[in-house]
């Protein structure tokens, strides 16, 4: 054999996925990159889950949106264009879909739902975070007690009052990119915060 | 001076969402404001129970998504082609080809657009989607959650000043002059082999697992390089003939693949602790005696 180097080959990754943003992968993706799809489904899967379940106060809708959505994107894909943020891009598309969702099963869906939330989860399906090992289990108690309010609190939020205060607080987008989410400008944004600041605070924290 | 009305529509925003008169608006007042400092500090507490809000898994994946598309998730990615990949390429009408690739340097991850009408999704979600044409993917996809390579080919072949790099499939004819380039994208956690079949059916590991850590897990893209980092200009030392080059997706080893075992494993055989996940292949026609340079 021959290889005009006859030593040692080694394999470099020129691309290792995780190294690129988001914009690259879904470009790849356009392109046919197919692994590129699927490591950008794994990377933005939880966090619009978490979403997804806190805008509809149910798990199994929430799945079903979340599906729904990345079948949307995928089925764009050879359109995309990174004219803004893929984050962007992906929460606009799960809003959409969501309030679609939520207008078609609204009723029978808050009915159903209204007590199926953080205790109710399935067994494994709550990840790192919740438990503060250093609490006494009094303390503990009291931020279950104080957590499961905020849950039922922020799902009684009105709709863009809610994704607007998850898309902030929780997923941490700017006003800015929120107001394009939502269809709003970003000092809409700041008054929708305001808003759910003060009602959380009022009915969670005083 | 901020009143207290405006304190609050600011107090709980990130200073990139406040321009700079803002936040010196909100330190003055919270100085002078108690009402103010103690919802404040209710904002804090909030805020702190917001991070400590539940979080939940999900174990989508892209198969799902393609599976809900309809795209048939048993099918081999290797032997379905991507539509858009690189058809083999006469020999002799390269001239042009080289010229417009002359800047290519590495290996051409060249893959398609795959597509077919879908008028639910704009490019930009923010548009209106009602009546546009969309394209969605049609390739059978093979499911995420499963081993996959793609070995992929480029010829580096002499060119004007110097050496090109020209994507190129299975069947090319490689001539005395060319060498060969790889590269591989995966999926999947394994060892990486890549594995030589000559003419006369022997068997050689090019390189792969035994030699230097080819472990790779999730997806990625790789191309294959020598000691000192430049892309390995491969080429055959053997008679002319038919070479087959097979990536091999391994289950994870601390033993090297040997050409043996390589060889069980292309004949479909069992070997004990370490099972084939994925493979891909090419074939090129090695003629050591071509001269035939593709340049005029």
């Amino acid at each position: 054999m021959n290889t005009e180097t006859s030593q040692r080959t080694q394999l470099t990754v020129v691309a290792d996925l995780a190294d690129l943003t988001d914009e690259d992968l879904m470009e790849r993706y356009r392109d046919g990159d197919r692994p590129a799809f699927d490591h950008l489904v794994r990377r933005h899967r939880q966090r619009l889950i978490n979403f997804l379940y806190r805008m509809t106060s149910n798990l199994q809708m929430a799945e079903e949106v979340q599906a729904e959505t990345w079948l949307k994107i995928h089925r764009a894909a050879s359109r995309y264009e990174p004219r803004a943020k893929f984050t962007t891009y992906l929460f606009t598309a799960a809003y959409r879909q969501c309030l679609t969702a939520l207008q078609s099963k609204a009723n029978k869906v808050r009915a159903a739902t209204v007590d199926v939330r953080v205790q109710d989860l399935p067994e494994g399906s709550i990840g790192a975070g919740t438990r503060a090992p250093s609490l006494s289990p009094e303390r503990q108690v009291i931020l279950d007690e104080q957590l499961r309010r905020l849950d039922r609190e922020i799902g009684d939020l009105p709709e863009a009052h809610r994704a607007a205060f998850l898309l902030y607080y929780v997923e941490g987008l700017s006003c800015q990119r929120i107001g394009e989410v939502l269809g709003l400008t970003a000092k809409e944004i700041k008054g929708r915060l305001a808003y759910a600041r003060r009602l959380l605070r009022e009915r969670v924290v005083a | 001076m901020m009143d207290c009305s405006a304190y609050k529509e600011l107090s709980g925003l990130r200073s990139e969402d406040l321009s700079h008169d803002e936040r010196d608006g909100l330190l003055e007042h919270i100085d002078s404001c108690e009402i103010c400092r103690l919802e404040q500090q209710d904002d804090e507490e909030l805020l702190a129970l917001v991070d400590r809000m539940p979080s939940l898994e999900s174990n989508i994946t892209a198969a799902d998504v393609w599976r809900m598309d309809g795209l048939d998730e048993e099918a081999s990615p290797a032997a379905t082609p991507f539509p858009g990949d690189v058809p083999p390429r006469p020999r002799r009408a390269l001239g042009t080809l080289i010229l417009a690739v002359a800047a290519a340097a590495t290996l051409a991850l060249v893959v398609g657009p795959r597509l077919m009408d879908d008028p639910e999704m704009p490019a930009d979600p923010a548009e209106d989607s009602s009546g546009t044409t969309g394209q969605r993917l049609k390739a059978v996809e093979a499911p995420a959650d499963r081993a996959s390579l793609d070995l992929q080919l480029s010829l580096e072949t002499p060119g004007l000043g110097g050496t090109v790099a020209i994507a190129s499939s299975d069947g090319a004819i490689v001539g005395a002059q060319e060498k060969l380039l790889f590269g591989i994208r995966w999926s999947g956690e394994g060892d990486l082999s890549l594995v030589e079949v000559g003419p006369e059916g022997r068997v050689h590991v090019v390189a792969g697992a035994g030699e230097v850590s080819w472990h790779v897990d999730e997806a990625g893209v790789g191309r294959m390089v020598d000691e000192v980092g430049g892309p390995l200009a491969y080429r055959p030392d053997g008679p002319s003939g038919s070479y087959t080059y097979e990536a091999l997706l391994t289950s994870p080893s601390d033993r090297p693949l040997t050409a043996a075992e390589a060889q069980q494993l292309l004949r479909g055989e069992d070997i004990p602790e370490i099972s084939l996940l994925a493979r891909d292949a090419f074939t090129i026609e090695w003629r050591q005696d071509d001269a035939h340079s593709p340049l005029p």
